[in-house]
């Protein structure tokens, strides 16, 4: 690692940012059992790896997406770490989003998770076709099927079937991440790395 | 025969690649090999009674899910020739020979990690992430994860039945569902950011920091490269290649 990267990595995880993070994680791998309660058909997944990306910061959120992965390996989801590089766009790109201000307005935010959803859809498509040939023993296989039983090819029906769910699967992560960060109080915010991603658009109010 | 964790992950690895590049027949052979090996071999063997169950259920699911998988291919994929036709349902070759191909690369997949971590302590393998020289912060990091995995469950469970008490619409329709989600989650987080700070306290109070960690701070290093380990790791490459040499 060089050593701005290091630097960088031990400010974001400095005081609350460490166990924070680990929060994050433990929040990407049980937000199922919310929306299951809800019973919302959304994944909301990444909804952890984007609250570090704008509470701590890019590299923060690269580690909860990475070890979130991993991890549900560990827990009984072992296909999941195959997808560790998307998750690794996700919390870069919502990490670059978040410093460049996108988290101050809800209509960025929303058009940010458009843009993520895209971007997630079309780097899994790859690993999801070669390495599984767009069977993840998930409901949205169907689509697979049917978009190859139209005669599209199986990149294109897996990337497809991406573009169909995870552009608004992402775009209601973001809102989500965008009303819980603007409604916390600013002496909690001021505690972590990447609270200025929020705090300016509050201290205008 | 006990297996070290480095072997462990070397085996994995192996089977892993393996199942990227063997044929299907292969595939389920080895994990054929794999679930006799895992009664047969102490140091394959589940940790404790959840994690064999859990074994058990996973696999089970997956093996279901291929053959319907497999026949849903096999039916949708017209390519090839007609295998089998009964009542207008037709299933192609093409379909099938996909789905096998599929369906036993995953079975492999998960069999191998699977194993892996159900007769592997997390603590074992972050321990030895530590002596190989991963940055202290992101062991730590996964031994709070497994705290607040397991705390989590029971923490929602109680946010969910208060709002509910509260009057929330967690039944209504969907958008209102939607709705809710914000009143489970921000006292979720809020809560656990309160949490955050004080743990944060509580390492940097004892001796927890950022700062580059000192030569004595390392745990007692033994060598990972034992003969196994030297085997699986060739095996890889050999599974790696072997199929770009044979063309």
């Amino acid at each position: 690692m060089s050593s701005r990267i290091r630097h960088q990595f031990d400010r974001e995880l400095d005081g609350a940012g460490l166990p924070f993070v680990a929060f994050c994680i433990a929040l990407n791998l049980t937000v199922g059992q919310i929306t299951a309660a809800l019973k919302l058909p959304l994944y909301l997944d990444s909804v952890g790896t984007v609250l570090a990306a704008v509470l701590c910061g890019p590299l923060s959120a690269i580690l909860a997406g990475a070890l979130s992965n991993i991890l549900a390996g560990a827990f009984g989801n072992p296909s999941m770490m195959f997808f560790v590089p998307v998750v690794i766009v996700i919390g870069a790109f919502s990490g670059y989003l978040a410093k460049r201000g996108w988290f101050r307005s809800w209509y960025l935010a929303a058009a940010g998770g458009v843009l993520q959803g895209v971007l997630a859809a079309a780097v899994s498509a790859p690993i999801a076709a070669f390495l599984f040939g767009g069977v993840m023993f998930a409901g949205t296989d169907v689509l697979v099927l049917y978009f190859r039983s139209v005669g599209n090819t199986l990149l294109q029906s897996v990337f497809y079937q991406g573009l169909s769910s995870d552009p608004v699967d992402k775009i209601v992560t973001y809102l989500l991440v965008y009303f819980i960060c603007r409604n916390l109080p600013l002496r909690l915010l001021q505690r972590f790395h990447g609270g200025n991603n929020i705090l300016a658009s509050k201290t205008a109010q | 025969m006990q297996l070290r964790v480095p072997e462990k992950l070397a085996m994995t690895l192996c089977l892993l690649v393996t199942s990227l590049t063997a044929p299907p027949h292969l595939s389920l052979a080895l994990v054929t090999l794999m679930l006799i090996a895992r009664r047969a071999i102490p140091g394959l063997r589940p940790m404790d009674n959840p994690t064999a169950r859990r074994f058990r259920t996973v696999l089970g699911f997956l093996l279901g899910g291929a053959i319907i998988m497999t026949f849903l291919n096999g039916v949708l994929i017209r390519e090839g020739p007609i295998l089998f036709q009964w009542a207008g349902i037709s299933l192609y070759d093409g379909g099938i020979e996909f789905g096998v191909r599929t369906g036993s690369r995953l079975l492999l997949m998960t069999s191998a990690l699977l194993i892996l971590f159900g007769s592997t302590p997390l603590s074992g393998i972050t321990t030895f992430l530590h002596q190989i020289g991963v940055p202290i912060q992101i062991v730590m990091t996964i031994h709070l994860t497994v705290h607040f995995v397991a705390s989590m469950p029971s923490r929602i469970e109680r946010i969910y039945s208060a709002q509910e008490a509260r009057g929330a619409p967690l039944r209504a329709h969907s958008l209102s569902r939607m709705f809710s989600l914000m009143s489970i989650l921000s006292p979720l987080i809020l809560s656990s950011i309160v949490e955050s700070i004080e743990r944060g306290k509580a390492l940097e109070l004892r001796g927890y920091s950022s700062a580059p960690r000192r030569a004595d701070d390392t745990v007692p290093f033994s060598s990972p490269y034992s003969i196994l380990t030297i085997c699986f790791l060739l095996l890889s490459i050999a599974a790696l290649l072997l199929p770009w040499l044979l063309g």
